[in-house]
């Protein structure tokens, strides 16, 4: 039992005797001078702790989606080469399947895999970037992976479906008749007003993306954002929770910002509208 | 790679010149598969284009001048296309040639100027990099030259402050500065043979002669031959040497420009000259359309093909074909049983008339008048 003195303090230290206007007041002003509270748990600032955490996520966002741009670009282009074609038609199936496999269970099946059968990939951990890198992207691969093929199924479809559009085009036929190669014509012409799409599934699929990254986290036991918020609410912390919170929709409006920006380099004609209004 | 470093140092083409007519179709046909059946979109069109001339294709709108233009160019789709004849381009049979090959003498030998400058040029490049990259991938300029080049062409197309406009977007041009830059695109590696379809229909009115005007000139510049298709007449009128008409894939009349206008044989090319709006008319004046839709492609009716909508027709057109036969102009051919300008044509057409059979040619009101 916690003396009642004792509580009394205790509640007037985390802000709690205040009205909940006064709260919120409270809470905003700190965050805003980049004070998230410090953790019931262990007095460790929240800040301190979000820090910590907040890399490992961002490497594995950043380096998943690398990884799905990197597969889904080549191979939407070759299916709209030729929509319907062999490669169309079983890249489209592999598509399907990988979305219809729920991310968890694609990462027990890869850790099955590389980790356990054949030790090519640690199954957990993590080492810092700043600390060993080759160490680091071993540790990273696999969760990347993971979090990666759903979105690289649903860039590759998308961009398949935007560029069989842009393929029909006149300016492609001009590109043609001036006897461009095709390589030429598939990546200067065709591929840049193709990716208003998957540039837009792209900034929505992050919010379904933290949430993967959450589960991946806690699949291969990753010290990021995720974990951190899962064994949080076990715990009760809530000024931790609160804290991932905040960054988590702080991380979605700025990525929908860049969204914006994208589109505007993307196709100069929203650049001059936007210009001249 | 000799063939670039030739044309590096000439500027244009170096290719090997042979006699005969420069452009030699022979009976092509195209025609596409799809779930309704065959589109006999081109049915055995034959004719031949000499250097430096130029050829006008006119006929309604779906008679197959796209599809002729871009089979004679082999830029069709990859599937369900079914091609016959010949196309002998500069001594070469373009029917036999691969793609990869094809690609040496698009942009290069034959340029061709599209429909909407709206939607043919890319719209997220900049209008300099539309032009030199043929320049630079067919000829192997470098960046420099390509633009000095770019900027010539601009220039001569009738482009204002060229070196600005090479940084441009298309969106930021009229439809008439569009279509002048789709036109310096095209000559830009120095082609032989321009084709252009229909350049002038998406524009304004008065653009359309300023389009044309500079088309002819560089034809006559560059002694260049030219295929310029349309759908009306009024547009070839003055600025082709001779001219074809077709009408559901055939070409139906052919004739050098003042022969046709002067001495036509087709009952259906009198009706298109019909259908034409004369400026000098009062805004009143009743315009004549043809009555009718063009056949279904599918479903060609047997004999004469304009039969359902002529009113010339005999119980003849109906059941046989006419072939194609020489008129007293050399170089002028049609195909008709009864022809414009004959005593059986007059005699067919009174007969309908007496008959009351007269549907077509009739005059109407345009709309809104
Ligand atoms: N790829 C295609 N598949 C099927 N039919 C086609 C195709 N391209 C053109 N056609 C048909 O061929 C006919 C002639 O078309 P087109 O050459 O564009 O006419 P025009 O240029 O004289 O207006 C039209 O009936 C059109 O529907
Ligand atoms: S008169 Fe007969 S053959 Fe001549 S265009 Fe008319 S229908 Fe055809
Ligand atoms: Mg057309």
């Amino acid at each position: 039992m916690i003396p009642a003195k004792g509580l009394a303090q205790c509640r007037h230290q985390l802000g709690l005797d205040q009205s909940l206007p006064g709260q919120y007041v409270q809470y905003l002003d700190n965050s805003l001078h980049g004070n998230l509270g410090t953790s019931y748990l262990n007095g460790q600032t929240v800040g301190k702790a979000v820090k910590q955490a907040l890399p490992v996520t961002v490497e594995l966002l950043v380096l998943s989606q690398l990884i799905a741009l990197v597969v889904a670009v080549p191979l939407g282009i070759l299916a709209a080469l030729r929509p319907d074609g062999v490669f169309d038609q079983v890249s489209t199936g592999v598509a399907f399947g990988l979305l219809a496999i729920p991310a968890f269970m694609l990462g027990v099946l890869l850790v099955y895999l590389f980790a356990v059968s054949f030790h090519v990939f640690p199954a957990t951990g993590w080492t810092p970037l700043t600390q060993d890198l080759g160490d680091n992207l071993k540790h990273a691969i696999l969760p990347s992976l993971t979090l990666a093929l759903g979105s690289l199924a649903v860039y590759m479809r998308v961009l398949r479906t935007d560029m069989i559009a842009t393929l029909r085009e006149d300016f492609i036929t001009t590109a043609r008749a001036k006897g461009m190669p095709t390589s030429h014509i598939l990546l200067r012409h065709a591929l840049r007003p193709s990716t208003f799409a998957l540039v837009t599934v792209a900034g929505i699929n992050i919010g379904t993306l933290i949430t993967g990254a959450f589960l991946v986290e806690f699949i291969f036991q990753l010290p990021g954002i995720g974990l951190l918020t899962l064994s949080s609410i076990y715990a009760r912390d809530y000024g931790i929770v609160q804290a991932t919170v905040l960054v988590v929709a702080v991380g979605f409006v700025v990525i929908n910002l860049l969204v914006d920006l994208l589109y505007a380099a993307i196709d100069p004609r929203t650049r001059h509208a936007r210009a001249t209004v | 790679m000799r063939a670039r470093r030739d044309r590096q140092t000439t500027g244009y083409p170096a290719a090997p010149e042979t006699s005969g007519p420069l452009l030699e179709v022979a009976d092509l046909t195209t025609h596409f598969r799809t779930g309704r059946g065959m589109v006999r979109a081109v049915d055995g069109v034959s004719f031949s284009l000499d250097r430096g001339r130029t050829l006008g294709v006119v006929g309604e709108s779906g008679s197959g001048k796209t599809v002729l233009s871009r089979s004679i160019m082999g830029l069709l789709p990859r599937t369900n296309v079914v091609r016959s004849g010949e196309v002998r381009f500069a001594g070469r049979e373009l029917t036999a040639l691969t793609e990869a090959e094809l690609r040496d003498i698009w942009g290069v030998e034959i340029g061709m100027v599209f429909q909407d400058p709206m939607t043919s040029l890319n719209p997220v490049m900049r209008v300099g990099r539309q032009i030199t990259e043929s320049l630079r991938h067919h000829l192997g300029v470098d960046r420099a030259e390509g633009r000095r080049r770019a900027v010539a062409l601009l220039d001569s197309v009738g482009i204002p402050e060229p070196e600005q406009r090479l940084g441009d977007f298309p969106h930021q041009l009229s439809g008439g500065m569009r279509q002048r830059v789709t036109i310096a695109v095209a000559l830009a590696c120095g082609p032989r043979l321009l084709m252009a379809d229909e350049p002038t229909t998406a524009l304004d009115v008065t653009v359309q002669a300023q389009i044309l005007d500079l088309l002819a000139r560089q034809q006559r510049e560059r002694y260049m031959a030219m295929v310029l298709v349309t759908h009306d007449l009024g547009v070839v009128a003055g600025r082709t040497d001779e001219i074809a008409v077709m009408y559901a894939g055939k070409i139906v009349e052919k004739a050098p420009t003042r022969t046709l206008f002067s001495d036509m044989k087709m009952p259906y090319t009198e009706a298109l000259l019909k259908s034409i709006p004369k400026l000098a008319d009062p805004s009143h004046t009743t315009l004549s359309v043809i009555p009718g839709r063009p056949p279904d492609l599918v479903n060609l009716p047997t004999g004469c093909r304009f039969y359902p909508r002529c009113p010339y027709a005999q119980q003849r057109c109906r059941d046989e074909e006419p072939p194609l036969q020489e008129a007293t102009t050399p170089g002028h051919v049609y195909r008709c049983w009864f022809p414009v300008g004959t005593p059986e044509g007059r005699d067919a057409l009174d007969r309908n008339r007496r008959e009351g059979r007269l549907d077509a040619g009739a005059p109407v009101a345009p709309a809104g008048a």
